[in-house]
């Protein structure tokens, strides 16, 4: 579904990823586990071409993200339109919920089918009222981001996400921001999602919860894959970076 | 002297004629004040998401109108066009020149309500993919503009004013009423009470009335 | 355009106008200093009907245009039998105009200044008086600068209502040029570049005090200009 190959980005002199491969299949989670500034929100943020790349490809079920099909040195980025329909095909969660502040929990999760999938509102309105159930909020449907906590918040975000009916779904950290009660809720849907069969690329500290949900886990550093592999191989890592970053979670 | 008498019968006698121009004045300022927001808003979208040169022009439009009066701009349109073969009539040369001279202050003040929107929900908006002129319209404006609310409220205060401006150009506005009423009547000091109630009045429901709108909004 | 050699006779005439056009401004400004400051001190000080009154004052004054303020002052004195020349009125007007105007940034100044400033200068034995002058009003100035040359910049601009009034100002002479030249488009753009060359300094000084406020770290009370 996802294929990553030999992706390259920098911000001016700074390689933030470094040669980096990844495969993600369709139905599958895919968890990044890394350091803070190993270039994994990058790496997400790449994917959905919010953050352009140089080098290397990424294809979405084939089709190339952000360029043109050309093949050869000079690449050509797609038509704006064209960016904006694959991101809507392919949508991420934030780490800071990112909710539109002047809507309400029903508004949000509605707003972008009427805008960009131009749906009649009321149809618009009764899929996103769905949604909005299904994360376990139909209770606070027609509150203001404001008025709703994290835990809350976060999962609107998902459900505005999911209303798109994306091929992949994209989480940046999103219960980095939450407290532990909190964070449950919002990982108690995503592993509800993982179960449906929703293909995932997932960045997250939440080493137990990876461990549970993904089918392969990737553990970065400083812009590159250090270890990739089942979940089975956080109990036994290989390399000595990742040994290191397990032992302050303390896994037995 | 009227000191002790006061003698408000001419001014019942003109009530129709103080009706019309009462409408004169809200017309022009509603047409100023819409006029208004429209060019200021673009010009805030366009500095905020243009080129440079576009920002330079921005800012020359926004210096020009701020560093002179908006009488100048009135005479400029309606004397100073026919020159050029253009003859706006009274009612718009003033309309147009106070949307344009009001327009520089909503241009800086939109521009403060854009910066006030987080950034990041334009990134989510792009990550649903939303495109430019749709963020804009459905996400970033509405914040920004309720956020310029107060700061608008005071320029259209200030537009709702300076209508009395196009009394010069002979608009037969409140103003334009309020100096023939006393050269044919000597009534001054009545006068005076019931037209600067009349403005008194415009310009404090307006502010009232936008007041309500931002308390009114929601989301806060 | 090829006539504007036509116009180089009327430059003293414009000048003669722009020179009163700064006097009045700069006397509305000068005296409404003055009087925006003690008018913004009284307030600061006095009892609830005192602040309601120039409350209501001032409400008034910022809700009614200035020609009608300065409509008042030329021909509602008048019946009064105070009778004063074109230019001392306009100038009475436009002080009046700036001292509540300039009251409303002085009262906000001082509002600014933490009331614990006032009350430690109390306590080291200022009297009401001295405390105002030596610790608050020093402070409150320097958070008023923005608004008070954006009041200034509003001033000279406000200078041209009294054109309606007959006053030999600037813009007035103008007007007359152009009615004897009939030249109205190279002569208001004259008065256009000429207003904007006077009042950009200010404006520009405006910002840069505001700017210096933001990174002294105090709030700066200048609105986006008006």
């Amino acid at each position: 579904m996802i294929e990553i190959v030999a992706l390259q980005k920098s911000y001016g002199t700074r390689r933030i990823i470094d040669g980096i491969s990844l495969s993600v299949p369709k139905g599958t989670v895919c968890g990044v586990l890394g350091p803070s500034g190993s270039g994994k929100s990058t790496l997400l943020r790449c994917v959905n071409f919010l953050e352009p790349y140089e080098v290397g490809e990424i294809r979405i079920d084939g089709e190339l993200v952000g360029y043109a099909e050309h093949g050869g040195r000079s690449r050509v980025r797609r038509p704006r339109r064209e960016i904006a329909r694959m991101r809507s095909e392919c949508s991420m969660v934030f780490q800071q919920f990112n909710l539109f502040s002047h809507m309400t929990a029903l508004e949000n999760v509605a707003v972008a089918l009427v805008k960009v999938r131009s749906l009649p509102r009321t149809v618009a309105r009764e899929r996103a009222a769905g949604l909005i159930d299904k994360v376990g909020l139909s209770a606070r449907k027609d509150a203001y981001p404001a008025f709703l906590s994290g835990g809350e918040q976060q999962r609107v975000a998902i459900a505005r996400a999911l209303a798109m009916e994306p091929k992949v779904l994209l989480l940046d950290e999103v219960t980095s921001a939450l407290d532990p009660e909190r964070a449950a809720e919002v990982l108690d849907v995503i592993a509800a999602l993982a179960r449906e069969g929703m293909t995932m690329i997932m960045v997250t500290h939440q080493v137990h919860f990876a461990r549970e949900v993904c089918q392969n886990i990737v553990f970065m550093d400083e812009g590159q894959v250090v270890e990739s592999g089942p979940p089975g191989m956080l109990l036994t890592p290989s390399t000595e970076r990742l040994r290191g970053f397990l032992r302050h979670l303390r896994l037995t | 002297m009227d000191g002790y008498h006061f003698y408000f019968a001419p001014i019942w006698a003109a009530l129709p004629d103080i009706y019309e121009a009462t409408g004169v004045a809200a017309l022009v300022a509603v047409t100023s004040m819409a006029l208004a927001l429209a060019i200021g808003t673009m010009a805030a979208l366009a500095a905020e998401y243009g080129g440079h040169r576009v920002k330079v022009l921005v800012a020359v439009y926004v210096e020009a109108m701020r560093n002179s009066p908006s009488l100048v701009k009135m005479y400029f349109i309606f004397l100073g066009l026919p020159s050029l073969g253009l003859f706006p009539s009274p009612f718009w040369s003033g309309v147009i020149a106070l949307a344009l001279h009001n327009g520089g202050y909503v241009t800086e003040i939109v521009r403060g309500g854009l910066a006030a929107v987080n950034r990041t929900e334009v990134q989510a908006a792009a990550s649903l993919g939303f495109g430019w002129l749709d963020t804009q319209r459905s996400i970033v404006l509405p914040q920004a503009l309720r956020y310029a609310l107060p700061s608008l409220t005071n320029v259209g205060v200030e537009i709702i004013k300076d209508t009395s401006f196009t009394s010069a150009l002979a608009v037969k506005e409140l103003f334009y009423l309020m100096t023939a009423l006393v050269s044919s009547t000597l009534r001054s000091f009545e006068i005076l009470i019931v037209f600067a109630g009349i403005y008194f009045a415009m310009t404090t429901l307006f502010a009232v009335a936008m007041k309500l709108v931002e308390l009114r909004t929601p989301w806060r | 355009m090829q006539r504007i050699g036509s116009l180089v006779p009327l430059l003293p005439l414009l000048v003669k106008g722009i020179g009163v056009t700064l006097l009045l401004a700069g006397l509305s400004i000068g005296f409404g200093f003055v009087f925006g400051l003690l008018l913004g001190s009284l307030y600061a000080w006095c009892g609830r009907l005192v602040r309601s009154l120039l409350f209501l004052l001032v409400t008034i004054v910022r809700g009614v245009p200035v020609v009608v303020q300065v409509f008042a002052v030329f021909f509602v004195l008048p019946a009064y039998g105070i009778k004063f020349s074109a230019v001392t009125s306009a100038a009475i007007a436009l002080t009046l105009f700036a001292s509540f105007t300039i009251m409303e940034i002085v009262r906000g100044g001082i509002e600014a200044v933490p009331r614990a400033q006032f009350q430690a200068a109390l306590s080291l034995g200022f009297s009401n008086i001295g405390a105002m002058t030596t610790v608050v009003l020093p402070q409150a100035m320097r958070s008023m600068t923005p608004s008070l040359v954006n009041q200034a910049v509003f001033m000279v601009k406000a200078t041209s209502v009294v054109s309606l009034f007959g006053v030999t100002e600037f813009l007035y002479v103008a007007k007359e040029q152009i009615e004897r030249t009939l030249m109205g488009f190279e002569i208001m753009a004259i008065v256009w570049v000429a207003y904007t060359l006077i009042c950009y300094p200010l404006t520009a000084l405006g910002r840069w005090s505001e700017a210096r406020l933001k990174v002294r770290g105090q709030t700066a009370l200048a609105s986006a200009g008006l």
